[in-house]
């Protein structure tokens, strides 16, 4: 009967995708949201253990060996990870000057109270200091147009401004505009730039809700030699496609069902096993 | 299972949020100096079930991560304060703002508030009010028998008298402008209030300092793009119809487990 948790790990896989599927659907209408993908793999039980510990026979096989592997010789199935899929979202004009829509890999920089973060989302507002924030205040940092090795060298780090020094702040009274290289101009000319950056693997970015990323490693973080574009006026829309979701949705409910005919059948054997079989 | 539940609920509300603020869009696209929101999302919190880069074995890691999200929630409608267009009324008193900033209007106790809608008129005391019948701020008052009126870019008001040739100087209507003006407060009756996020409200003489100048005779439109609207509320419908669906499913895939016996 212990076989019976090996469609069960099938369904627990396939609840875990409808939840996955719900979260991207939710969020279909918010702004620079990426979607994200589950991967499934085989798990085998006999991985759990050191290979030492197993008693695999290391001799020429025979039918008899085969119970030595002493309860470790099933696969199961696990969910490997959740990709994020970092497709570029459609980018719709607003009417709002302050919007910025990112096309390409790149980032927004911006400061919250517990550190750097990075979004897509460039819905951005002027906070009454006259600096540039998104919605929940976060304030939008400027450029820092330096590399990574140059930002390793001990002694230049401290010679570069820390984040809380990158504030981006504009004056008030007058129209800005944002250019494509992100800079940020007012009839004066340029007063500030955005710090837009890639990553040089974006996989390893972690989502934390808001619409904020985070990445664990500094030195993922590329600021030169940007390829993104910024477009005023625009936003990105979410990347998540109704017919790709709802084709998954049907998909993962037919899977748990014909795993739960799966799992019936084992019940009607051991109740053979149980009520059947005793008769004799 | 009942995680995917709550969070295409989450979803189905922030969608119904948003129908709300379309909706209210669009019963005002006639409205005088209305400006439109909008709906803006966050994705919720996320579940870490498995941490990118944490060990994997002895010496490799796992190089992607397993995160759950729990949904989405509506994090701010904002006011898009574009340009509505104009109208002529040829109401003399009618005023309109042709750029960025609002009209002072002082309020029954004394509070300024702000306002795009210019449709003005006198009052019985000749006192330049709102169609609500609250002053105009500072103040001004058209003395009776008057030819014609004269109101400036920069919101100097002058009045002909049939008595003298030189016009009367009756003051100037002021432009208000906010560091930030998303962040004021909506009122209702088409005034806008100062906030602790729009800062504190400059005065302008109507033309400087990036404010707007005045147009007389005419009324400012809503900025309301009906095919916008109709537009976002197709999308929106469509969202709200995908998050029930996912919880069709969740509720069937629950109800199958349910029958297991």
């Amino acid at each position: 009967m212990k076989n019976i948790w090996v469609p069960l790990s099938g369904q627990v896989a396939q609840q875990r995708k409808v939840e996955t599927i719900a979260n991207n659907v939710a969020n279909a209408n918010t702004v620079g949201f990426k979607k994200d993908q589950l991967v499934f793999k085989e798990h085998l039980t006999a991985l759990t253990q050191g290979v030492e510990d197993i008693d695999i026979p290391r001799k020429e096989f025979s039918p008899a060996d085969f119970y030595h592997t002493q309860g470790v010789e099933n696969a199961m199935v696990a969910v490997d990870g959740s990709f994020t899929i970092f497709e570029q979202g459609q980018l719709t004009p607003t009417s709002n000057p302050l919007d910025v829509g990112l096309q390409g890999d790149g980032f927004l920089e911006v400061l919250t109270p517990t550190g750097v973060r990075f979004t897509r989302k460039g819905n951005l507002s002027l906070s009454r200091e006259g600096e540039l924030v998104t919605d929940q205040g976060f304030k939008v940092l400027s450029s820092l147009n330096v590399s990574n090795e140059a930002l390793r060298e001990p002694a230049a780090a401290e010679s570069f401004p820390k984040p809380e020094d990158r504030i981006l702040r504009v004056p008030t009274n007058m129209k800005l505009t944002i250019n494509q290289d992100g800079e940020v101009l007012t009839r004066d000319g340029v007063v500030g730039k955005l710090s837009v950056v890639e990553f040089q693997d974006k996989h390893a970015l972690r989502k934390e809700g808001n619409s904020l990323y985070i990445t664990p490693d500094e030195t993922n973080i590329n600021r030169t030699n940007i390829k993104t574009t910024v477009n005023q006026g625009f936003l990105e829309g979410s990347n998540v496609n109704a017919i790709e979701e709802m084709s998954e949705l049907i998909k993962a409910h037919r899977h748990f069902e014909s795993i739960q005919k799966a799992i019936n059948t084992y019940d009607s054997i051991s109740g053979k096993a149980a009520n059947d079989i005793g008769k004799f | 299972m009942i995680r995917a539940l709550h969070t295409s609920a989450t979803g189905m509300a922030a969608q119904e949020s948003n129908v709300n603020t379309i909706s209210n869009n669009i019963a005002n696209v006639n409205t005088t100096g209305f400006k439109k929101a909008r709906t803006e999302f966050d994705d919720l919190l996320y579940e870490t079930v498995q941490e990118a880069g944490a060990k994997s074995s002895g010496n490799t890691e796992y190089n992607v991560g397993h995160q759950v999200g729990s949904g989405a929630r509506v994090s701010a409608t904002r006011k898009i304060h574009s340009q509505g267009s104009p109208q002529m009324t040829n109401n003399p008193y009618d005023l309109m703002i042709n750029g960025e900033g609002f009209m002072g209007v002082v309020a029954p106790n004394g509070e300024l508030k702000y306002t795009r809608d210019g449709s003005f008129n006198v009052d019985a005391q000749g006192n330049l009010v709102t169609r609500a019948g609250h002053r105009v701020f500072p103040g001004i008052v058209v003395p009776p028998n008057i030819m014609r009126i004269n109101i400036a870019e920069n919101g100097t008001v002058e009045a002909f008298t049939r008595d003298s040739v030189e016009p009367i100087n009756l003051g100037q209507v002021p432009v208000f402008t906010f560091v930030n003006p998303t962040g004021l407060r909506s009122d209702g009756g088409n005034l806008l209030a100062a906030t602790a996020g729009s800062g504190q409200a400059i005065q302008n003489v109507a033309g400087e300092n990036g404010s707007g100048i005045l147009m007389q005779g005419a009324i400012e439109a809503s900025n309301v793009n009906v095919m916008n609207e109709m537009t976002d509320l197709i999308k929106a419908q469509r969202a709200y119809e995908m998050n029930s669906k996912v919880m069709g499913v969740a509720d069937q895939m629950l109800q199958t487990i349910n029958n297991v016996r």
